[in-house]
């Protein structure tokens, strides 16, 4: 094995572990991360597969493959972190509008 | 109607420079304001307090949808009739309050909602690139709730109480303009639109969107959209 596909492959482990707990809650996620993570350590450990693959879908090279899977995966990513934002929001918004209101109410009867 | 029954709901966020002249005609006019004050940063909060009106506080800074929304809730808890939305920023006229509360109050409408291209005059008040933005707006509104109107941005819009009861706010910034539109359209309320004059100063020119957000407020609606 060589010294970059050992990096590759520590870094592919750190990633994995860290988004399982992040969706530690969404099996589909997860499932998502396992499958990912199960082509990449393919191709880190067999190279020319990720070329082989790259020629059977018509992109050309293996780099090429991988890059725009990358693309997909992150995009993925960032549509589920913000829907994931915006459910936060949409909690954070309804917190606040609840206690400002009952603020208002009790200055209400506070009122002579 | 008893004016105390007609709510102005008055988003307000950093505007105490205005805030004041804003609201005394509102209150000579006896009617029943109600101010949110968004996390102002400023003395926003100790300007309203020599004033009559109520003052919701939200303690961070959330957007003017949500403010709204906060304002409409409220109203409606304390029994509002006809719920008024008007910008703080000076804006608006309160002498057209009358003139679009008046087909809500005779039921010849649930929703009326204010315009600035119904009459010529205010039509040439209006800066020419807000102009062209404002006509965009309505353009992509009318293809995307099918309602079709002159000025879909105006924030200057009177709610019977049945049809406040029908509309939730979920957009918390600017997009809350196309989304009330929207929620008109699928609550099947009826609307009129009223023409209304809006003042355009230097001050509220200032504080007013840039074309860039038009941009995020076009993206927040279509992903609001699609999300929720």
């Amino acid at each position: 094995m060589m010294v970059i596909q050992a990096v590759l492959f520590v870094l592919l482990c750190v990633a994995a572990v860290i988004f399982c707990k992040y969706f530690s809650h969404h099996m589909a996620g997860r499932l998502l991360v396992l499958a990912i993570g199960l082509v990449l350590f393919v191709f880190i450990l067999f190279p020319p597969l990720a070329h082989r693959a790259a020629w059977l879908l018509g992109v050309g090279r293996g780099v090429d493959l991988i890059f725009y899977l990358a693309h997909a995966f992150l995009l993925i990513l960032v549509g589920m972190l913000y829907i994931k934002q915006k459910k936060q929001q949409a909690i954070i918004t309804e917190l606040i509008r609840n206690i400002s209101i009952d603020r208002a109410h009790r200055q209400d009867n506070h009122r002579p | 109607m008893d004016p105390e029954k007609i709510f102005i709901i008055v988003p307000s966020y950093n505007e105490a420079a205005v805030i004041q002249q804003t609201l005394r005609p509102l209150l000579d006019c006896g009617y029943r304001v109600v101010v949110v004050d968004d996390g102002s940063t400023d003395n926003t909060g100790s300007q309203l307090q020599c004033l009559p009106v109520t003052c919701i506080q939200h303690i961070m800074n959330l957007g003017q949808g949500a403010a709204l929304q906060t304002g409409m809730t409220y109203a409606l808890c304390q029994g509002a009739e006809i719920i008024v939305h008007f910008d703080a920023d000076g804006q608006h006229n309160h002498r057209d309050i009358t003139r679009l509360v008046q087909p809500v109050l005779e039921g010849r409408a649930d929703v009326a909602l204010g315009s600035r291209f119904l009459n010529k005059e205010h039509i040439r008040e209006i800066p020419p690139l807000k102009r062209i933005l404002l006509r965009l707006a309505t353009l992509f509104t009318i293809i995307v709730s099918g309602i079709r109107l002159t000025d879909t941005h105006n924030g200057f819009r009177a709610f019977s109480r049945a049809a406040a009861q029908r509309i939730t706010i979920h957009e918390n910034g600017m997009a809350h303009a196309s989304e009330i539109i929207h929620a008109i359209a699928r609550a099947k309320l009826s609307y009129i639109e009223i023409p209304v004059r809006i003042v355009y100063t230097q001050y509220s020119r200032t504080k007013g969107q840039s074309i860039f957000n038009s941009i995020n407020i076009l993206f927040d609606f279509i992903l609001g959209r699609f999300l929720r």
